[in-house]
């Protein structure tokens, strides 16, 4: 077969700010208590995805007491003045809606996507809990054992993800984004109903959370609805502040985990800034020239031309409340080591601070950038996490809205800048998996 | 691995991930009614069926080409062979290297993707509206014309392999593939897709080109388009891209499902974890049985309706045994599995294993109450058009109508047919088609410390 089209060489702007101009806004209002509502109407299908967002993570836990906030996230289905436990959950799979909840850094979601007539009851049970969470004693102690089994399973029995989690620990000296979301084991056996109680009591209020909706409904008319049901919600004066910086890194620094493991497994990350500097959108491109799909460097360097991983790829995610890592992981591919996978990837890193990418390059990942932006409008639920993601960092639901046109001014200059400015070795931490050999499965010693 | 998959940690994470798979099996199981889907349906001369559901609203299609060549259609002696040569798809054409198909159709931001599933291979891709062209330029190519050159014929299988060993280190990857074993033997249903490795390893390219040739054919495939596209469109394009190939006789495969145990079997697998990874169950139903429904809604109270199921309720929130449970029957071609899953610490799984064993025999022995089959109901009727609201699940769900031969009346009839259901059809099914005495139990654990009791 002959290739009978030439991709076009224009970038997609055009098309790309009829469809902005098309869609629907995105209203931002903040009632008297604090609490923010980002409303975005869209009519394609009869769903709604109404979500609630607080500004509460493991970000905002102290040491002895991590995990804490994501159990507050499970304690928040046990039952608040007005449902009793699991009610929540099933009202919602009555009326054939999903709903999940997660924790992670910077913040606690709650989502519901459903049908737009069932929006009161949505408005209802979320505002119940957010102002009379129950906190029965008698549920607390199950759903901690259910929590400890939610860390064996992600973390203890998964060497890959023990690795990101030493990674972080090492990478994070003073900030708290060195603590695992899910906590560490002790800390889990010894955190308390009253230390999930207070916690509730700290962050859960309309000053520190916003409301997202994005569907089929009517704006003016959600919005009284809103206004009627949590208004009457106290503002909190008690917020406590974070104010812990992390100090600059000053040389690299090594994780070795060594675990009966099939594989090395590779994970290294740099320090980079958030959203809130002009240096994030030549991050986000040059994330996207090593990451994104199988013409990016990465997976062209790692798994096809020296085919020495499995699998492997990164990311970097500017909308952290404060600054987090540009990171890289590999999976070693059989008969290869960590070592010359490491090797490639500085090889990669090294190629990109020295001289720009090429044009075609830089046009694909701010054509990728913009498709997705299109396609991510396919879905109320992803467009209402990307807002209350923004919102609840700090970055604003503009910056979702504008992202594309913004990275359409990035230069290849800009992007060599970041690369030779973040991605240097002083700047990096390294955690390597190393396999040993398994010894006979013996009882052991849990988490300590 | 994603990257955001990394990263978060929710209430329902790794069981919403599990749902996903158990939900997109049944996905066809919840449409929206006539009227809210219209598809337009026909079938070019050689044989290619083509679906479209027009939606204007953005400026973007997904197409999916499903082909009846999944891991089911493996030669004997030849396990994975389906799954290599959807994966070498995309790989390589006889006019495109590997890198040159990503850049094309990364070039315009959009993805194509291929591989195996266990009744079908699936080309998926995603583009702007405006490059719709070049996706169906692509798709055909990949679908068409993979050249199976020896070094991406090399690359490709060496991934298998790796990711098969890489398996070893993921209980719940070791638990499914003895489970499958146990219970399908040599059936290739009891199989993850990669195959077996050794079988793998001896692949020529006589064997992926043999297989392309006989199973890749357009009496056997069906196209789906599902966003900015008219019917008049997706016509012409599917004649221009696929009018010119040859239909040919497919040839029919089928194994022999294999009978239940006559007692219920454990395996013990040891290893260095802290948690018993557990897989209960046996062969279960194909998706043309006329149960299908009442079984749907048996499982849903069961153990698959998430956070509300029986086995949720008691396993993870009344004894806080486990993050995850849930039962799910995967109805396929052939009668597929019927599997109970769940992970808990090593010490308690013979008091888990226990709960279930009372859950499913208590589901056989007592009527489920009005107010649970009224809620399985309500959940299965109200939930469809979630499962409709974007356009590449509305892809998959026109793939999924037409390979499981469900037919677009399909829509008008579901509700009748869920709600047709009675508390007495619930145990029947669950009479009938549950086996609590000849199961398949595996426990992938620390033994010494599970130390389990015999079924």
């Amino acid at each position: 077969m002959t290739r009978r089209f030439t991709p076009f060489l224009a970038t997609l702007s055009v098309l790309v700010s009829a469809a902005i101009l098309h869609a629907e806004p995105v209203r931002i209002h903040t009632l008297d208590n604090g609490l923010t509502v980002i409303l975005k109407e869209e009519h394609k299908a009869p769903v709604v995805s109404f979500q609630v967002w607080y500004g509460v993570g493991s970000r905002n836990e102290v040491t002895g007491k991590t995990g804490l906030t994501h159990l507050l996230e499970h304690l928040m289905f046990k039952g608040s003045e007005h449902y009793d436990k699991g009610e929540f959950s099933r009202i919602v799979a009555r009326y054939g809606g999903t709903e999940n909840a997660f924790t992670y850094r910077d913040y606690t979601a709650y989502f519901t996507n459903w049908a737009p007539q069932h929006l009161p009851l949505s408005l209802a049970m979320e505002a119940d809990r957010m102002a009379n969470l129950t906190l029965d004693p008698e549920e607390f102690t199950p759903e901690l054992e259910v929590v400890r089994e939610e860390r064996r399973l992600r973390i203890d029995d998964n060497p890959i993800y023990a690795t990101i989690e030493q990674m972080y620990a090492a990478a994070y000296m003073a900030h708290p984004y060195g603590q695992p979301v899910i906590g560490w084991m002790n800390d889990l056996k010894h955190l308390t109903r009253d230390d999930a109680y207070r916690h509730y009591l700290a962050y859960y209020a309309p000053n520190n959370a916003t409301i997202v909706a994005v569907g089929d409904f009517d704006s003016a008319d959600l919005l009284r609805r809103i206004r009627e049901t949590f208004g009457p919600i106290p503002r909190s004066n008690a917020i406590p502040p974070l104010t812990v910086r992390e100090p600059p890194q000053e040389g690299e620094r090594r994780i070795i985990l060594r675990r009966p493991a099939q594989l090395p497994f590779v994970f290294l990350g740099y320090h980079t800034p958030n959203w809130a500097s002009e240096d994030s959108l030549p991050l986000v491109v040059l994330a996207n020239i090593l990451f994104e799909g199988k013409s990016s460097r990465m997976f062209q360097r790692l798994m096809y031309r020296d085919q020495i991983a499995v699998d492997g790829g990164g990311e970097y995610d500017p909308l952290t409340t404060d600054p987090e890592l540009f990171y890289f992981y590999a999976i070693v591919a059989p008969d290869h080591s960590a070592d010359e996978v490491e090797a490639a990837i500085y090889e990669e890193v090294e190629r990109l601070a020295s001289e720009p990418p090429e044009e075609r390059e830089l046009t694909r990942a701010k054509n990728q950038i913009e498709a997705d932006f299109l396609m991510n409008q396919d879905s109320v639920y992803t467009q209402a996490m990307q807002l209350g993601h923004a919102a609840t960092v700090g970055a604003g639901p503009d910056y979702v809205t504008t992202f594309p046109e913004r990275v359409r001014k990035v230069t290849g200059e800009d992007v060599m800048r970041v690369a030779k400015a973040y991605l240097t070795a002083d700047n990096r931490t390294v955690a390597v998996l190393t396999p040993k050999m398994a010894e006979p499965a013996t009882p052991g010693k849990e988490g300590e | 691995m994603t990257a955001r998959a990394i990263r978060r940690h929710g209430r329902l994470g790794e069981l919403g991930a599990a749902l996903g798979v158990a939900l997109l099996i049944l996905s066809a199981a919840r449409p929206a009614p006539a009227a809210d889907l219209h598809v337009h349906r026909e079938t070019l001369d050689n044989g290619l069926v083509i679906q479209v559901v027009e939606r204007p609203a953005l400026p973007i299609v997904s197409v999916e080409l499903a082909v009846r060549a999944g891991t089911r259609h493996d030669p004997l002696g030849k396990a994975g062979l389906a799954n290599m040569v959807a994966a070498l798809l995309t790989e390589g054409t006889e006019s495109r290297t590997a890198p040159q198909i990503a850049e094309e159709i990364e070039f315009v931001g959009g993805t194509i993707g291929s591989g195996a599933r266990r009744d079908y291979a699936l080309v998926a891709v995603s583009v702007l509206s405006r490059d719709l062209n070049l996706a169906l330029d692509l798709l055909a190519d990949v679908a068409r014309h993979p050249a199976f050159r020896t070094e991406d014929v090399e690359r490709v299988r060496s991934g298998i392999l790796a990711t098969v060993q890489a398996d070893q280190d993921r209980p719940g990857r070791v638990s499914s593939k003895a489970f499958g074993e146990a219970v399908y033997g040599d059936h290739p249903y009891g199989r993850l897709e990669e195959g077996i490795p050794e079988q793998v390893r001896a692949f020529t390219r006589d064997d992926l080109e043999r297989f392309h040739r006989l199973f890749y054919r357009p009496n056997n495939a069906v196209l789906s388009f599902v966003g900015d596209v008219t019917p008049r469109q997706a016509r012409k394009l599917a004649r221009k891209m696929f009018g010119d190939w040859e239909p040919d006789e497919v040839p029919q495969v089928r194994y022999a499902v294999p009978e239940p145990p006559e007692h219920t079997r454990l395996i013990k697998i040891d290893r260095h974890i802290t948690q018993a990874n557990v897989v209960m169950g046996h062969v279960g139903v194909a998706r043309g049985n006329p149960d299908f429904y009442p079984l749907m809604i048996m499982n849903y109270i069961l153990g698959g309706g998430g956070l509300t199921s029986r086995l949720a309720d008691d396993v993870r929130d009344r004894q806080g045994l486990a993050y995850s449970i849930y039962s799910d029957f995967e109805a396929l071609e052939e009668p597929g599995p019927f599997q109970i899953r769940f992970q808990t610490r090593n010490a308690s799984a013979n008091q888990a294993i226990k709960s279930v064993m009372e859950e499913v025999r208590r589901i056989r022995e007592e009527p489920v109450s009005e107010t649970e089959l009224s809620e399985a109901k309500s959940y299965l009727a109200g939930s469809f058009p979630l499962r409709l609201d974007t356009n590449g699940k509305t892809a998959s769900l026109l793939t999924f109508i037409d390979i499981y031969g469900l037919g677009l009346n399909y829509f008008a009839d579901y509700l009748d047919r869920v709600n047709a259901v009675t508390v007495e059809d619930v145990q029947r099914v669950a009479r009938q088609y549950l086996h609590p005495d000849h199961m398949v139990w595996v426990v992938v654990a620390n033994q010494q410390e599970a130390d389990l009791r015999d079924p």
